[in-house]
């Protein structure tokens, strides 16, 4: 009975600890873009020095800084927001996360895709778009476009 | 099920060595897969150690005395509920325990950030899953609970030998608090494993970002809460059972709870300049480094036997073992630091002297100077011992000179603080903040003076805690006030939005509220008084504005000890205000261990404790030993406010630096939403 049950248990185990290595390897990607990226890192700066900004007016407000004190400390915080927002400019982000992860992913898709060359004439990927298919689908996990003959087996 | 526990052990060390490997693996030849393998590996590993926790506990339930562990710290006798907490009554079980739980949050970690930190998470779970291989291995090889006993016959043959009974639970492990008081504090020792995981992490995968402190924040607070819980725990678990009057003895075990507790508040504080200022990057690691190895030192002084205690177990093997891990973890954390310094430079210097920065970094040195303090007076007798061959045993007067001053230095922070703005605050707005406090503390010092008070940190303590008081209470009312202004809205409502809008700032002011109040309640023991003496019915014990008369004497039978209580009605001024019954158990153990239950009258202006010791050879008198403890009351109230401060710094917030923090696992959140509709 106790050998039985360890038998079952190191089944288990050994199945549910070694499942991912006979999947598919769509973690690839997912590693990719689930990184913290210098994005995310301008975003965050952005938003603690916003809220520094507004400490500091309230810290003001209190009576806790002069006013000469404030004004400086305001104008060298904002010089700070000024320059993160720039970057962000540059970057072309900063009119909100939806946009932010859209392009964020597009450009990491176009940089694999580049990487990858042409799909002209690959059965592997996506006709239309370019990305990889996935085995046994009908239609492009990417693009939605019908995959007719290159169904992948 | 003792095999079947052991069963569950081995596995569970094979399934997180695997799970560091494949961890490490994954991430350097990036494979993806390898490195999902390898956490899924650390949530296998972490059932397996549940089932293991399992079979313990359903050995103890069932009185099965096969098991080593069961016969040692449990008994046929012994209440339900004391059978439960008899799991971690002894070495080995409480091992299993420490192992349990470490596996439990590192398996919640790695859970958690699942679809987050993914450049960060293999060397996460690498690092958390090396830490339990190591426990895994002393509870397996060393300090086994499912261990079995044996008998050596008189030809020297070995024979499997079950007990009838056990040994009992230690009988001053019998008590609430006593039960709750290792897994909470278990819990404030291994947590620091987290911020520490992902602050190696960082380094490895040079990661520069302040990620690692955002997301591990809630644990280190988290942490931080069940270190000061449970340290409170204890305290109250000596000052009603052990009954020699008082809460803290600067007992090594005591003090090995308190250091990693000060390197953690300095660590809170001083990550708040890194999330603000981009600066301290090297001392915040070096801090979690030092915290994290002050954890596994804390549980090494209890196992190792090194230090004599009454929390310690006996002496055990364990020793060197935790001296060479604790030595492996200084050395590479040291040399990744190190290797990595370049990336840790700091964005910005100080400004100013009178800037909130300096006064953090002032509260650090503090802090890692009274810890370091503790540090010497707990390991001096060792020290000693090894350099002249005598033991010289440190006592409270080493640790009371240090670290009353240094106390006090940091109640003076705690009240300004708060006064500095980052960067620089100007000596006329100082001027103007301090004013009011300032009156409101020299004017309690002075009525003090008047009152006849003499001891001079006591009343610098208590003149201090007006001033921090009044400094907090500034902080809420102008900030409602202000808020007012702005938004229309009355006192109260400014006042709850308010806090609710700032909840790490003004959680923070309510645990230095808490902070407050304790110190009220330590400040107290300078006043402390003891009288003792044999009574017989209807004689009297004096003590301070206190009558004690003995009434009667009482003897009885419970399930695990007899009893013999004596009844003393108290007056008070001539006023009978209650009456106490401290009481005398022996245990029907085997050795037969006595103890005495303290008998308590409190009020916040003081505690009337009285303690029965025995009774004369002839068996007439009983001897009585009574303290009045002032203040002690505040103790506890400012340990529950501290608690509450902390839940409100942890609430989660609609803005602010907390949704900024969250804005990567929105994101991570999206395409996961994407990667799933695949």
């Amino acid at each position: 009975m106790l050998i039985f049950a360890c038998g079952i248990i190191v089944l288990l185990a050994g199945f549910y600890t070694l499942l991912p290595l006979f999947r598919d390897s769509g973690g690839n990607m997912e590693a990719e873009l689930l990184t913290e990226s210098g994005l995310d890192r301008l975003l965050y700066q952005k938003a603690i020095l916003y809220s520094t900004l507004k400490d500091l007016e309230f810290e003001f407000k209190v009576g806790r800084l002069a006013r000469e004190d404030f004004r400086q400390l305001e104008s060298a915080y904002k010089a700070e927001a000024a320059m993160i927002l720039q970057k962000l400019d540059q970057m072309g982000a900063g009119t909100g996360l939806d946009e932010a992860i859209e392009r964020d992913i597009a450009a990491r898709k176009a940089e694999m895709f580049a990487s990858a060359g042409s799909p002209k004439g690959d059965p592997s990927r996506c006709q239309s778009c370019g990305a990889m298919l996935l085995p046994g689908k009908k239609f492009c996990a990417d693009c939605g476009k019908a995959i007719g003959d290159t169904v992948l087996q | 099920m003792g095999d079947f526990g052991n069963f569950c052990l081995l596995l569970a060390f094979c399934l997180a060595a695997y799970a560091a490997l494949a961890a490490i693996l994954g991430a350097v030849q990036k494979q993806p897969r390898l490195v999902h393998s390898g956490e899924r590996a650390a949530m296998a590993s972490c059932a397996s150690i549940s089932l293991a926790f399992g079979s313990l506990l359903y050995l103890l339930l069932s009185d099965d005395f096969s098991a080593s562990h069961v016969a040692n710290a449990s008994s046929r006798a012994l209440p339900l509920f004391y059978k439960i907490a008899a799991l971690w009554g002894a070495h080995d079980g409480s091992m299993l325990l420490w192992v349990f739980i470490t596996a439990l949050i590192s398996g919640i970690v790695i859970r958690q950030n699942r679809f987050r930190h993914r450049d960060l998470m293999p060397y996460v779970t690498a690092v958390l899953m090396f830490n339990l291989v190591f426990f895994l291995l002393l509870n397996i090889f060393i300090s086994n609970p499912f261990s079995q006993l044996v008998a050596v016959s008189a030809d020297g043959t070995m024979q499997k030998y079950i007990p009838e009974d056990g040994q009992g639970l230690n009988p001053l492990l019998q008590y609430w608090a006593m039960v709750i008081h290792p897994p909470i504090l278990y819990v404030g020792f291994i947590g620091f494993v987290i911020p520490f995981a992902f602050a190696m992490a960082s380094l490895i995968a040079r990661q520069p970002g302040d990620a690692w402190i955002r997301t591990t924040r809630p644990w280190t607070l988290l942490t931080w809460l069940f270190l000061g819980a449970g340290l409170m725990l204890g305290a109250k678990w000596a000052y009603v059972v052990l009954g020699w009057g008082g809460y803290w003895g600067w007992d090594p075990v005591e003090n090995s709870a308190l250091m990693p507790w000060l390197t953690g508040t300095a660590f809170l504080h001083s990550v708040v300049i890194q999330e603000r200022r981009g600066m301290l990057k090297v001392w915040n690691i070096l801090l979690v480094v030092v915290t994290f190895l002050l954890g596994i030192f804390g549980t090494f002084l209890t196992r190792s036997g090194i230090v004599s205690s009454v929390h310690a177990f006996a002496d055990s093997n364990l020793g060197k073992f935790f001296i060479g891990y604790m030595l492996f973890v200084l050395s590479a954390s040291l040399f990744l630091i190190a290797h990595r310094l370049p990336m840790l430079k700091g964005e910005h210097a100080l400004d100013s002297i009178l800037s909130r920065e300096s006064a953090f970094l002032f509260n650090n040195l503090l802090l890692v100077v009274a810890c370091f303090a503790i540090l010497w007076g707990t390991m001096f007798p060792v020290l000693s011992e090894w350099v002249r061959g005598s033991k010289i045993t440190v006592g409270s007067p080493f640790f009371n000179s240090i670290n009353i001053p240094i106390g006090l230095l940091l109640l003076f922070l705690t009240g300004v603080g708060p006064f500095f703005a980052w960067r620089k605050t100007s000596a006329a707005s100082l001027r103007r903040a301090f004013f009011w406090p300032s009156i409101l503390g020299v004017a309690a010092c002075s009525a003090l003076i008047i009152g006849g008070m003499r001891h001079f940190y006591s009343m610098m303590a208590l003149a201090l805690a007006v001033f921090v008081i009044a400094t907090i209470a500034l902080e809420f009312i102008k900030g409602a006030r202000v808020r007012g202004k702005n938004t229309g809205e009355n006192f109260l409502r400014a006042l709850a939005n308010l806090v609710m809008k700032n909840k790490r700032r003004y959680g923070g002011y309510i645990v230095h509220f808490g902070v407050v109040l304790i110190f009220i309640g330590i400040a107290g023991s300078a006043f402390n008084k003891q009288e003792s003496r044999q009574l017989v019915s209807g004689q009297e014990l004096s003590i301070g504005s206190y009558n004690l008369k003995m009434t009667d004497y009482k003897e009885g039978n419970q399930e695990s000890y007899t009893y013999g209580k004596v009844i003393l009605q108290v007056y008070k001024n001539g006023k009978h205000i209650a009456t106490l019954t401290p009481e005398r158990r022996q245990f029907k153990t085997a050795n037969q261990q006595t103890t005495a239950t303290v008998a308590l009258h409190s009020t916040p202006k003081e505690d009337l404790y009285v303690i029965f010791t025995g009774v004369s050879s002839d068996g007439t008198k009983f001897e009585i030993v009574a303290y009045v403890n002032p203040l002690v009351f505040w103790v506890w109230v400012g340990t529950l406010v501290l608690i509450l401060g902390t839940m409100v710094t942890l609430l989660p917030g609609h803005k602010g630096m907390l949704a900024a923090s969250q804005e990567p696992f929105l994101k991570s959140a999206a395409l996961k939403a994407i990667l799933e509709s695949k």
